[in-house]
């Protein structure tokens, strides 16, 4: 048994508070708000990690099985490996850093105890989908994640199409979640049972024709969670009219569950069975999604928009180096996937810090921000140099391991090509800080001071950036280890 | 503690120290002055110290091989011109400039000595490229901060793009060597170049001559050399003097003897020879004389790389530091040199004064004013009175690949965002609605309208037969043969039980 209690410990956090915040109520009660008590939460949730946390190196694994629907063998299965650890600690840390930004970016929002309490709710549904190690269990929180989202968009976005977009990215991401639950009931129907470590020992006996099937119908469905063209449109929309901090959580964590699931299911528990196939394709889909997303954020204004468009290109990232096959594009996926954590919330953070200092985030009426908020545009600025992958930054060491990959794949001419993409994330990223930093202020421009709730997890980000592209070398062994599950051999 | 360890140390920490006491100019300046002195002195008795043990030495990548300082024969020349152009520059700096506003200089221009000293030493190539980048990072923060001209982002934007294609190319380089090498180790990653197959020969080759391209401010990427003539003479000569330029025609120099066994020679010549006879044209009817004397000088290394004499090259950088320390003229502010204008390289999509008309309904309208500012803003004025279209015609005539790149990216929010995508959600509702009336009309009217129909009129019909049977015929019947299934009931009983 050893610490494996500590799993539930670390999922059951998260909702012990959504349930707790949400009967708080709206105002504050022993001198303590909602919003507070749900920031106190998502702290917490930290301690079972990081006991378990010298559990989980190389191919060591804490389960915990508990009987759920004992009638049909269905168990309260629960898995943290060298795969989900990386991306548990990401959304640990972006959902942390969202609730305190929060703090201050929604303290006039009504309701202000049931959207907190959302918000665990959607921090532990995806700790729920990185845990699961059931197919039901996986589905139940993989639902629970577009529920959470899509209540939080729905009942606290911005602007008067709120309803109409929610509706939009319910329906596109409830058909990736149909083509998904489609695959998954074929494959526990094949195995004979939910529990993935049995489907994972069977994999090699299943029909390879059946198998074949259901590896893409997977990867279709978590590609639409990833948001990766074509089906994409769903993402730069419902970012734009989330408020911020659940723009920070969809786009710094929840996108990544997209490539958890194509990491978790036909890589390792299908160990690859039918992946080969799909290949050139996801390569080929991957830099087209990379050029588009960063064409379309080159020609938004939105300042929300832009960013949001990045994680269109980003992603593209993430897929290539998924489909490259091997150790190097594997461990630049995840690798990618914090780093696109880290820098998406900093730059997301700082739209948000330029929207409630200016209230404004047309590209056009914004300008010779450095003058005003220094900080926030050395910040900003950070983030843009960062994604574009120019060292001393984190995104620097994910492109490195993600090209090492591109050109190590059956494919090097893609890999050649891949190489070249940076110029164009280079353009948008950074004119988009120059835009904002340098040239002349507009007029009527008088900004308001940062509240403090929403800078200081912004420069925390910062730092972070930093901190990860100068010290790489723990986050390299936790992506390599990651990688290993995924070799021949490895897996479950 | 290696000489080389300390000026390294020394000029970061000064740099970072610097930095963080920017509000106070008179001092920093004055010591930046005396420090700068104090290193370029230290960095002359490198002469005794070449060949000796690595200085610096850290584990950058988990398992992978060590990073080290190590000094060359030739390196420690161009470490004391680093070290010389530092000195100089900082003088230069603390006489013309006491001021807040330029605080970040002193300090910036030592973090930049600190970066070349360790790239023209470090022994791995992949710390060599992250410092590189951090060089053309220094060099573009020059640029940004520098004296202000009109459309300065737009044309930082343009130099940085060029930086990265320049570091497309070495990485690209890089990427292939590692992996026939397996090491990052510069020198026994160079020797693989001859054994590589040709694609991957031209690959490399290509890579490294365009990083070294984009660093020398080879013609056409010597606008940010033409930028920087902008500045005043101490940045100009920290930046060029002291910057990527050095370091490309270090990374030349070490490029050249594999190029050369790799049957490159002939090309560097035509290459060479091509750019000294443009760099000499635009000399003589260019107003950037200075741009273009670098590059003619820059030529003269791609002549002789491979050769010798390509170490003698790399001590002329020494006669660059003399020349940009006279070029002291007064920044033209108002003059840009003509090649940067892209006059001469018009974009190849017309560009319209608005964005094009979204292709739309009328029933789409709301939610393209809240999602797309291209249909919420088409005349491109904003409230607060900026004029945009001013604003976008400014950069588009500013740069040709850029301005190209923005057009492109404009036209595909136009017509595949705004137009196909919507088109086809908008589709995808029309057909969903049209399903939805056409159940509604086959399905509730028609199959299941005439199904009840069909069910109401044979429980009529059924009704109305058992009603004529009660009153008739039939009603006997059904007594009768009640009677017998009463008779067929008692008979079972009787012989079965119960």
């Amino acid at each position: 048994m050893g610490i494996s209690w500590l799993l539930p410990g670390l999922l059951g956090l998260p909702w012990v508070g959504a349930a707790v915040v949400a009967l708080w109520g709206e105002r504050p009660r022993l001198r303590l708000r909602a919003d507070h008590l749900a920031c106190a939460f998502a702290a917490v949730s930290w301690l079972p990690l990081l006991l378990m946390l010298g559990q989980v190196k190389g191919s060591d694994t804490t389960l915990f099985r508990a009987p759920w629907i004992p009638t049909v063998g269905i168990n309260l299965a629960l898995r943290l490996d060298a795969l989900s650890l990386p991306l548990v600690v990401n959304v640990l840390a972006v959902s942390l850093l969202a609730l305190w930004y929060g703090l201050g970016y929604l303290r006039d929002k009504p309701r202000l105890h049931v959207c907190n309490a959302l918000l665990l709710a959607f921090m532990g549904s995806m700790l729920g989908t990185l845990l699961a190690d059931d197919a039901l269990l996986f589905l139940v929180f993989w639902e629970g994640m577009l529920v959470a989202s899509s209540l939080l968009i729905g009942g606290w976005g911005e602007g008067e199409n709120r309803g109409r977009i929610t509706l939009k990215y319910f329906l596109y991401t409830q058909i990736g979640s149909l083509l998904l639950l489609v695959a998954l009931a074929r494959l526990v129907g094949l195995a004979g049972s939910s529990d993935l470590s049995v489907i994972a020992a069977k994999a090699s006996e299943l029909p390879r024709e059946e198998v074949r099937w259901i590896a893409a119908l997977m990867v279709i469905g978590f590609c639409v969670k990833l948001a990766v063209f074509p089906v994409h449109a769903w993402l730069p929309d419902a970012h734009s009219v989330a408020p911020m901090p659940v723009t920070v959580m969809l786009a710094a964590a929840m996108l990544s569950m997209g490539a958890y699931g194509i990491l978790r299911f036909p890589l390792v528990v299908l160990h690859g069975q039918g992946f080969e196939a799909l290949q050139l394709p996801l390569m080929i889909l991957a830099l087209v999604s990379q050029v588009y997303g960063a064409l379309m954020a080159l020609a938004s204004h939105d300042i929300k928009r832009i960013v949001a468009y990045s994680s269109v290109s980003q992603m593209g990232y993430v897929v290539f180096a998924l489909a490259s096959l091997n150790p190097q594009g594997m461990g630049g996926a995840v690798f990618h996937v914090l780093s696109h954590g880290i820098l998406k919330a900093l730059l997301f953070m700082g739209v948000g810090l330029v929207m409630h200092a200016t209230g404004r985030r047309q590209l056009e009426e914004l300008g010779g921000l450095y003058r005003t908020m220094p900080g926030v545009m050395a910040g900003l600025s950070i983030g843009a140099i960062a994604i574009a992958g120019l060292p001393p930054f984190c995104g620097f060491h994910s492109e490195w391991l993600i090209f090492t990959g591109g050109i190590a794949s059956r494919y090097p001419v893609l890999g050649y090509i891949e190489v070249l993409i940076p110029l164009l994330t280079a353009g948008y990223a950074v004119w988009f800080a120059i835009r904002l930093a340098l040239g002349t202020s507009p007029k009527g421009i008088l900004p308001h001071p940062d509240l403090p709730a929403m800078s200081w997890p912004f420069y925390v980000l910062v730092i972070l950036a930093l901190v990860v592209g100068i010290f790489p070398a723990p986050v390299y062994a936790w992506v390599m280890d990651a990688a290993a599950l995924l070799l021949p051999g490895g897996g479950l | 503690m290696h000489v080389l360890d300390f000026l390294v140390i020394g000029s970061v920490a000064c740099g970072v120290a610097m930095l963080f006491m920017g509000r106070r100019p008179k001092m920093v300046a004055d010591a930046a002055r005396i420090v700068s002195i104090g290193l370029a002195l230290l960095s002359l008795s490198l002469l005794w110290h070449a060949g000796d043990q690595p200085a610096l030495t850290w584990h950058y990548l988990p398992d992978g091989e060590p990073a080290r300082l190590i000094l060359s024969s030739l390196g420690r020349y161009l470490v004391i011109c680093a070290f010389l152009a530092l000195a100089v520059g900082q003088m230069g700096l603390a006489a013309s400039h006491h001021n807040a506003s330029r605080f970040w200089q002193p300090g910036l221009a030592y973090l930049l000595c600190g970066l070349v000293v360790v790239a023209l030493t470090v022994d791995q190539f992949l710390a060599r490229y992250i410092v590189l980048d951090l060089a053309a990072l220094g060099t573009l923060a020059f640029l940004a901060l520098g004296r202000s001209r009109s459309g300065k982002g737009f044309r930082l934007l343009s130099r940085l793009m060029q930086f990265r294609l320049g570091d497309s190319g070495l990485m690209l380089m890089i990427l292939l060597l590692y992996r026939a090498s397996g090491t990052f180790h510069i020198d026994t990653m160079l020797d693989q170049i001859v054994t590589l197959p040709s694609v991957e020969r031209v690959l490399v080759v290509g890579g490294g001559l365009l990083a070294v391209w984009v660093k020398m401010g080879l013609p056409p990427f010597q606008g940010w050399l033409a930028d920087s003539e902008a500045l005043s003479w101490p940045e100009r000569l920290l930046i060029i003097g002291l910057g990527l330029p050095l370091l490309g025609g270090y990374l030349l120099y070490r490029l050249g003897p594999p190029l050369v066994a790799a049957n490159g020679r002939a090309v560097l010549v035509v290459l060479g020879v091509l750019v000294l006879g443009w760099s000499l044209l635009q000399l003589l009817w260019n107003k950037s004389k200075l741009t273009w004397l670098l590059a003619g000088h820059s030529a003269i290394g791609l002549l002789l790389a491979g050769t010798p004499w390509m170490q003698f090259f790399l001590l002329t950088f020494f006669l660059r530091l003399v020349v940009l320390a006279f070029w002291s003229r007064q920044p033209r502010l108002a003059a840009i040199p003509r090649v940067n204008r892209g006059r001469r390289f018009p974009l190849p999509i017309p560009l319209p004064s608005a964005p094009p008309e979204p292709i739309m309904e009328p029933a789409n309208a709301s939610r393209a004013s809240v999602t797309d500012p291209l249909v919420a803003n088409p005349g491109g004025r904003s409230a607060a009175g900026v004029d945009a279209s001013a604003e976008r015609d400014r950069e588009y005539s500013d740069g040709g690949l850029i301005g190209t790149l923005l057009s492109a990216a404009r036209y595909v929010a136009a017509y595949v965002e705004q137009g196909a995508i919507q088109d086809i959600e908008g589709g995808l509702v029309k057909a969903l609605l049209s399903a939805s009336r056409c159940a509604a009309n086959w399905v509730e009217q028609g199959v299941l309208g005439k199904a009840e129909h069909l069910l109401v009129d044979l429980v009529h019909r059924v009704g109305r037969w058992l009603q004529a049977g009660h009153t008739g015929r039939l009603r006997l019947y059904l007594l009768w043969a009640s009677a017998g299934v009463v008779v067929l009931l008692i008979a079972t009983v009787a012989v079965h039980g119960w």
